[in-house]
């Protein structure tokens, strides 16, 4: 395992080498922040002042050079902004984000497989079709518009929950979070079924499909023989072989809750990483685009290394030595 | 408010007088906490980091400028109590006595000198205030109430620029930084409010200031919220989550005035929006004989031709249809209350026949095709207005494309010369004429700075006269007469740029609530106020 791991992030630096390449040519290519950033009605040299300042005036490969020895001690560079780092500006989004995706994922987690579960094993009920429906329902639906449809019926209709926001928070070794509060945990509902409700849809076809497969399977037929009781051959022998694909696709459907959860926390105005980057993206803010395309980077790199050894703790079978 | 009410009750019977007058002043419908959803966000909360208006809204609840600035951006008392011109390059300014810091410190004329010396000093940053003591030569106190300018050049619109620079008390060590501003340390100013908390993205929390030197804020504590999405911000009103919410879209405004939950309160705002025509080049890129062959001329640079093009917009139309009624015609630079409005100065009225004679009378009987350019993301319905300029100009005979493209891309094209006409638009932030004309009509200069948003090249030299002899007026008579005389030359004969409208800005609030609507877009919590 160690030296699948140390093979593992020496591929990883490569990757992260060329993203950055590739990040920051792109973002070269967007346009002249100076244009978005500087007042309008700025004199020549106030320009070429902050031109001077921020290096633009220097040729890309310099930039980059500059960026690239800054990022290997730790310094992803100031925003133009807010004249903050940028690390510490994404870190202060961070926890946010995470709460979220990690409320989603659960919720996901807890409803979608019961349920998914539940309607393989009884393919035919009604029930089984209702899931079934809702489901479609949750693929075909765009994300903004179920947000803003669950804010003016539980909010402005009924009133039971607030419509944006996080809410009170409390601070769990450092962190401020809104889990442990009524008033963090009404904060997050919406936002957190509003993000989870297009996994959901998609864990729940998996988890039936996959139950539906493995019923079938010799060796739930032998246990059956054998006079092993239901529940132990749902939870024991059926559950376990469901769960190798839907965890590739829960850990992959994460990293992208955390990237790209930008649509819910700007309905919520939820202060997640994704509403800063959009912001940046409009001012062109380039070193927070940079930096944060790059983390993002990093983790999903992190995630797929942790699926990976998931995998071989779920399936006795997957050998990581072997991987190539 | 409970906590901070009683716990100064030193006995029992003071607290119950404390909880009554607090139950009467509920069944007066007085209110502990303001909550306010607003689209922006500031970028920090030291008041010199960054000019931008969703900066200076945070900075203009905690902290004072030397001069004040109300509703129609006019300079008024405010730390100052007056300012006056000794000679031409001497200002004397009279401070407020008895006026105290957030930590209790007395403010004085020293703390005017530090947050004057200070901007100059701080770390370059894309919007800072570096122009607004660019004219300073040297600023001294003589005694504890009076500080003297010494200026660089005379400068009539000194007290405009003196109402951009917030004081700070002069103990702020001179190597705080924007991370100890943004955490709250140094946050301490003569405002209205003081600060308590700021979560960046969730909230500023705020609680008044109770020594405050003018009228009293109405509520004990204010929680600004950034809630930067439209719809998501008015279904916050609607669910009572907030009290009062700024830049109510035209679409939710027609809503919102039939709830009779909610009030709604506009104004015609600074920002003008205009066209803009290549009009001083011989050849320009996106102007062609409508059989795609090259013209002899550029038709742009034919007064008669922008006249048409002006009089081929039926500008109420567009408001009405097009923006929801959010915006006011315009035939000039600013709206009136500022200076340099001219009062004669109208819409040019919507005349299509007219329009096609003068395009005629000028050599295009015809019409010609052009392109039209303009940004998709950056004003209220942009895209839709280039669109439906592009009409208008197609029924007076012209072939029209129209492209719109996201403002970074547009605004990097657009300063690079490489449009023929295109829509754009400006914030008159200082209450005046002078620089919005000078940025954008004034003959382009790299040397000088003149005409730097001059995307058309217009060049007048009567213009330009009158712009300098403005700037240099030591008469607030004299310069107004010479703004308004620049606008009649520069919109009302050249049509160097084609007015369009001034877009409004509305505030929606829960019915019991007022507030006093700024032509600079703020929403500033000690202007909002409980209807009795």
């Amino acid at each position: 395992m160690s030296v699948f791991i140390a093979r593992r992030l020496l591929q990883s630096i490569a990757l992260v080498l060329v993203m950055s390449m590739l990040v920051f040519l792109g973002v070269f290519a967007i346009g002249d922040p100076i244009n978005t950033l500087v007042h309008p009605d700025a004199t020549e040299a106030e320009r070429q002042a902050i031109v001077e300042h921020f290096g633009l005036d220097r040729p890309l490969y310099e930039q980059y050079g500059r960026f690239l020895a800054n990022a290997a001690r730790g310094d992803l560079g100031r925003s133009f902004r807010f004249d903050e780092p940028t690390l510490s500006l994404i870190a202060q989004r961070v926890p946010a984000t995470l709460e979220l995706a990690f409320a989603a994922l659960l919720l996901t987690v807890l409803v979608g497989i019961p349920l998914g579960l539940y309607a393989g094993l009884h393919p035919d009920a009604a029930s089984s079709k209702l899931i079934l429906g809702v489901s479609a329902f949750g693929f075909s639906v765009p994300t903004f518009w179920l947000g803003l449809m669950m804010v003016m019926v539980f909010s402005v209709r009924l009133g039971w929950l607030p419509s944006s926001g996080r809410g009170a928070t409390v601070e769990l070794l450092g962190v401020p979070v809104s889990f442990l509060t009524w008033d963090g945990l009404k904060h997050m509902l919406l936002p957190a079924i509003n993000l989870a409700f297009f996994k959901l849809s998609l864990i729940i076809r998996l988890a039936r499909a996959g139950t539906q497969e493995v019923v079938m399977s010799d060796y739930v037929k032998y246990a059956r023989a054998k006079g092993l009781r239901p529940w132990r051959i749902v939870f024991v022998h059926v559950l376990k072989n469901v769960l190798v694909p839907i965890t590739t696709v829960l850990g992959l459907e994460f990293g992208r809750t955390i990237a790209f959860a930008v649509v819910t926390e700007t309905i919520f105005a939820w202060p997640g990483m994704g509403k800063l980057v959009i912001d940046s993206i409009n001012v062109l803010d380039r070193p927070v685009i940079v930096a944060y395309l790059l983390l993002i980077v990093v983790m999903f790199i992190a995630i797929n290394l942790v699926v990976d050894i998931l995998y071989s703790v779920l399936d006795p079978r997957v050998d990581l030595e072997a991987q190539r | 408010m409970k906590n901070t009410r009683c716990s100064l009750a030193p006995g029992r019977a003071p607290l119950f007088l404390a909880a009554a007058l607090s139950l009467l002043g509920s069944a007066l419908g007085a209110q502990a906490t303001l909550k306010v959803g607003l689209a922006t966000e500031p970028a920090s909360l030291d008041p010199q980091f960054s000019t931008t208006g969703a900066t200076q809204q945070a900075s203009q609840q905690l902290f004072d400028t030397i001069i004040g600035r109300d509703k129609n951006l006019q300079p008024e008392p405010s730390l100052a109590l007056s300012w006056t011109q000794v000679d031409p390059l001497t200002w004397e300014i009279k401070l407020r006595p008895g006026v105290k810091f957030h930590d209790g410190k007395d403010f004085g004329s020293a703390d005017v000198v530090y947050s004057v010396n200070r901007i100059p000093r701080l770390p370059e940053s894309p919007s800072s205030y570096k122009r607004n003591v660019a004219a300073i030569k040297d600023c001294v106190a003589v005694d504890p109430l009076t500080v003297r300018f010494t200026l660089k050049s005379p400068s009539p619109q000194f007290p405009l620029d003196l109402s951009f620079i917030y004081v700070l008390p002069r103990d702020t060590p001179s190597d705080a930084t924007v991370e100890d501003f943004n955490k709250g340390k140094y946050v301490v100013g003569t405002g209205p409010f003081k600060f308590v908390e700021w979560v960046r993205g969730d909230r500023l929390v705020l609680e008044r200031n109770r020594g405050y030197w003018g009228r009293k804020p109405a509520f004990d504590k204010v929680i600004f919220r950034p809630i930067t999405n439209d719809p998501s911000r008015v279904a916050a009103l609607l669910a009572g989550d907030v009290d009062i919410i700024d830049q109510v879209s035209p679409v939710d405004q027609e809503r919102l005035r039939k709830d009779a939950r909610i009030s709604v309160l506009s104004v015609p705002a600074a920002t003008m929006m205009y066209i803009h025509m290549d009009s001083n080049r011989d050849a320009t890129p996106f102007v062609r004989a409508k059989d795609g062959s090259v013209l002899a001329k550029n038709p742009l640079k034919d007064p008669r031709v922008r006249e048409a093009l002006s009089l081929s917009i039926n500008r109420a139309a567009l408001v009405q249809r097009v923006l929801g009624g959010a915006a006011v015609p315009a035939g000039q630079f600013v709206p009136e209350g500022m200076v340099g409005w001219a009062p004669e100065l109208k819409p040019d009225a919507y005349d299509p026949e007219r329009a096609k004679k003068l395009l005629a009378e000028a050599g295009y009987p015809e019409g010609f095709s052009m392109t039209i350019h303009g940004p998709n993301d950056r004003y209220l319905n942009d895209e839709q207005v280039t669109q439906t300029i592009g009409q208008f100009f197609a029924r007076i005979g012209i072939d029209i494309k129209v492209q719109a493209l996201p403002y970074s891309v547009f605004s990097t094209a657009a300063t690079n010369l490489e449009y023929s006409i295109f829509l754009m638009g400006f914030g008159n932030t200082t209450g005046d004429a002078a620089r919005g004309m000078t940025a954008v009509l004034a003959t382009f200069d790299k040397a000088t700075g003149m005409g730097a948003n001059n995307r058309g090249r217009y060049s007048n030299p009567a213009f330009d006269k009158l712009i300098q002899s403005a700037a240099a007026a030591s008469d607030e008579k004299r310069r107004e007469k010479d703004l308004q005389d620049a606008v009649r030359i520069a919109v009302g004969k050249d049509r160097g740029i084609i007015p369009l409208y001034f877009q409004t800005t509305t505030w929606a609030m829960r019915k019991g609530l007022t507030y006093v609507p700024r032509m600079d877009e703020m929403t500033l919590a000690r202007d909002v106020a409980i209807v009795k």
